[in-house]
């Protein structure tokens, strides 16, 4: 018999079909073809546009579809535009990985039923946890689920998911202050950056970083163990593919010292620069391939009756291969090019709490408590930037009226969820064909020609779930939320 | 209770109102709601008559149930309404939001929350139109028939454009037009929060907000941005900026403040902090109909000089028709000048018949 499961607090929508040998598939609504709509549209356009496909990643979206404009142009913004950028990606990812945590994977281990039964002194809290026990409150807030917390770790979750609100509060009053609102981001150019970057802006920057940090710092972490401690199932569930793949983060062109994170991929034991061929299969998507190269020679075109497909998401393999993307790819990558020092200890610690390498496959347990590890690495890059910033100088470079460019342009920025890829064929300063490659695309797509599956569909059925059991569902939930997919950015 | 980042009041002193002018609790009359309804749209106390808003919403008794369904969209709004700036927004959230998406383990679809009341419905989105109609579109019908009021939430939600059609829209206004629910939109990408508040508000204690021919609240929706924007001196002065992140007025970057009614220039977003001009990014005119393409003229398309004039005709043609007064004026006078001089009457001045004879008396 087929099972249906909706996994709850997911960007778009996700439901999860088990049919009757026990497959799990991943079933998302139709495309609303947003590659299509950029077509004849202006590079500024795009920057804009893409933002749309997702609030976590948005920011992230934007900086590819400049990086690749500016690329295609051959612009280069100046340091200062650079690191305003850089500052407004590190925030939109502290941003996301706060909200996933404390907003959607947090409540896989503990209902918002046991969290509104706070015991502890804060007044906001009693007040929200009464009225989750009002007899008028709604069907989620009265489902609970058994855990095996204590009361008082329980309160203090509870706390520090009003605090870590509070925190998405003040961090995105500093998104606005960099790029004019949240979630869309108005400052990010052809050429730089357009804010007026005055001291006092870089003062209230500051003050908010640190009213923030004192929110989230060490608590995130601390959570993190907390819960991977309690399921130790985790800490083997949801086992991914083997290679991981990061497209790196702005900075690269300041200098390989600058940038947060570099760009590589692991794949067969060992790491390798990224410079490989990307492709995306339409094996099994319901898609039938493009009359000429893409690019520049269409889109693929949809096909819902095709046979033999299961998927609205396409099949990005880097030679041939499924990869992972993501914090923990993130992590891995760095630590394995050494070019940074203190992200080893932070490695080392997720990896004595996981009980196995990173390297070895993530699972549930170690793409959670990287995303956590990875927001203390933002701190760092937040006050280094902050630093560096010289305010009253260019934070633009180029003219306002675009040139009438032909050629085209790759640009890749690491998101909250993993690498984005937008690749960007102009005509004349319009644009003729765009292909964007989401994280979740990465990790939520279907079986290749080789039947290999990409990493969510194989941690979801290595699992041997069986999606009408209670307990399982969770389970399930546990992972789809590990990987923070997004729908409406997988499927575009 | 020590680990608690916020000033903790003693636990029997009476909760303390937000702004001592702002009267808070349930306990509104309806011209206080409407006094904090309209303030809501003006710079300064919009943050505080949220809250104050907020606050009354959550505790107001007999409230209506919220339904919030997004069946398919991101979550540009729903993340820009859960900041902690209105801690009563959450409290509201907490209680009467049937967040369809919530529930760790919910069946997926539509259930009333509460038989007694009418909900107020908010779409974020809603499924395509698709020729054999799929159970979310079902789900949808069944929210619209049973609401009190459907809100629109989000420019795309509506009028289309970018991930819905416009037929979408179209088939979704049909619906509401069939089966007599009101239907409000609060377009923007995000939707600032106060509009959603002032809107619920509206509906909660009032009656139903005074709407403009694009449904959109008139409150809300009937300035022009540039009447309060920053850089409006720079405007009247003609001072433009020619490059990203100059200052000036953004006109020329293809700003679309004359064509966009929005309070942004007031009120601006995420708790007052900034809004797209102040980030040096040009309005992109997001509350209107006509977005993304305005008509043909592009997202980041200049507007044109003629679309800048004023809309009456008596400020359109009111440079001719000064010049015409001023011309009939003129020659008015012109003409009572030259018939005192030629015409024959009695007031000419020196003319000599009528000069009296000398040495006469």
């Amino acid at each position: 018999m087929t099972v249906t499961l909706h996994i709850p607090r997911v960007e778009g929508g996700l439901e999860l079909v088990q049919d009757d040998q026990g497959a799990i598939r991943l079933d998302t609504p139709a495309p609303r073809n947003l590659e299509a709509a950029l077509v004849g549209r202006s590079a500024l356009d795009a920057i804009y546009l893409t933002q749309t496909l997702s609030a976590d990643g948005g920011i992230s979206h934007a900086l590819a579809a400049v990086a690749a404009w500016e690329r295609a142009a051959g612009l280069t913004p100046p340091t200062n535009g650079l690191l305003l950028r850089d500052l407004l990606h590190a925030l939109s990812l502290l941003h996301a990985h706060a909200r996933n945590f404390y907003q959607q994977a947090l409540l896989d281990y503990v209902s918002t039923a046991d969290l509104s039964g706070y015991r502890g002194g804060w007044p906001e809290l009693q007040r929200i946890a009464k009225a989750l026990h009002a007899r008028t409150a709604p069907a989620w807030a009265r489902a609970a689920f058994a855990h095996p917390f204590t009361a008082a770790q329980v309160d203090r979750l509870a706390e520090n998911q009003l605090r870590a609100l509070q925190a998405l509060h003040l961090l995105q009053r500093m998104l606005a202050l960099l790029g004019g609102k949240f979630p869309m981001a108005m400052s990010i150019v052809p050429g730089g950056s357009a804010v007026n970057l005055t001291d006092a802006l870089l003062l209230r920057l500051r003050g908010y970083l640190d009213q923030v940090r004192g929110l989230l710092e060490g608590d995130a972490f601390e959570d993190g163990l907390l819960l991977v401690g309690a399921y130790p199932r985790g800490k083997t569930q949801g086992r991914g593919v083997r290679g991981l793949i990061c497209v790196g983060t702005t900075g690269e062109e300041l200098g390989p010292a600058q940038s947060m994170v570099p760009a590589g991929v692991y794949l067969g034991e060992k790491l390798e620069p990224l410079g490989g061929p990307v492709t995306e299969s339409l094996r099994r998507a319901f898609y039938r391939p493009a009359p000429g190269k893409p690019p520049a020679g269409g889109l693929p075109q949809a096909a819902p009756e095709k046979e033999g497909a299961y998927s609205w998401i396409k099949a990005p393999r880097y030679r041939n291969q499924p990869m992972e993307a993501g914090a923990a790819a993130r992590l891995v990558i760095t630590q394995l090019t050494g070019s940074r020092t203190y992200q080893g200890t932070l490695v080392e610690e997720i990896e004595a709490a996981v009980g196995a390498p990173l390297t070895a496959g993530t699972t549930v347990a170690g793409r959670l408590l990287s995303r956590l590890a990875e927001v203390r690495l933002l701190w760092r890059r937040c006050d280094q930037v902050l630093g560096q910033l010289l305010p009253n100088q260019p934070t633009v470079v180029g003219e306002s009226e675009l040139p009438r460019v032909t050629g085209q342009g790759i640009g890749a920025m690491e998101a909250p969820a993993g690498a984005v890829r937008h690749r960007v064929a102009f005509e004349r300063g319009k644009i003729e064909a765009y292909d964007i490659i989401a994280p979740s695309t990465w990790n939520g797509s279907p079986q290749d020609e080789r039947n290999e599956p990409g990493s969510l569909e194989l941690a979801l059925n290595g699992a041997r779930l069986d999606l009408a059991q209670r307990e399982d569902r969770l389970a399930a939930s546990r992972i789809v939320h590990s990987f923070f997919f997004s729908t409406t950015d997988a499927v575009h | 209770m020590s680990d608690s980042p916020f000033p903790v009041p003693a636990p029997a002193a009476p909760r303390r109102p937000h702004c001592a002018a702002l009267p808070c609790g349930a306990a509104l009359s309806r011209r206080e709601v409407l006094r904090l309804i309209a303030l809501t749209a003006t710079a300064g106390a919009a943050i505080a008559a949220t809250g104050a808003l907020s606050r009354a919403l959550a505790q107001a008794p007999g409230r209506t149930p919220l339904l919030w369904l997004n069946p398919g969209g991101a979550d540009l709004n729903l993340l820009a309404q859960l900041g902690r700036q209105y801690p009563e927004l959450l409290e509201l959230v907490s209680q009467h939001w049937e967040l369809a998406q919530w529930d760790a383990l919910a069946p997926v679809g539509f259930t009333p929350s509460s038989a007694a009341a009418a909900p107020i419905v908010i779409l974020e989105s809603y499924p395509p139109r698709a020729a054999p109609p799929s159970p979310a579109h079902a789900d949808v019908q069944e929210a619209v028939e049973q609401a009190k009021a459907v809100i629109l939430l989000g420019t795309d939600a509506c009028y289309g454009g970018l991930r819905h059609s416009r037929e979408d829209v179209k088939d979704l206004e049909a619906l509401c037009r069939r089966v007599k629910t009101p239907l409000i939109k609060l377009p923007g990408i995000p939707v600032p929060v106060q509009h959603l508040v002032g809107t619920l508000a509206y509906l909660q204690f009032t009656g139903f907000p005074r709407l403009d021919s694009h449904l959109r609240p008139e409150l809300y929706y009937s300035t022009v941005v540039c009447t309060h924007c920053e850089r409006r001196a720079d405007l009247e002065a003609g001072r433009y900026a020619a490059g990203w992140g100059e200052r000036g007025c953004l006109l020329r970057l293809g700003c679309k403040g004359p064509l966009t009614h929005n309070t942004s220039s007031q009120v601006r977003w995420n708790g007052g902090e900034n809004w797209c001009v102040g980030a040096g990014g040009p309005c992109t005119g997001c509350a209107e109909p006509g977005f993304p393409d305005h008509g043909g003229l592009g997202l980041y398309g200049r507007v044109p000089g003629d679309a800048l004039a004023p809309r009456s005709p008596w400020l359109l043609f009111g440079d001719w028709l000064g010049k015409a007064l001023l011309g009939t004026a003129a020659a008015g006078v012109g003409l009572h000048v030259v018939r005192r001089w030629w015409a024959p009457g009695p007031h000419r001045p020196a003319a000599a018949p009528r000069r009296p004879p000398e040495g006469g008396r």
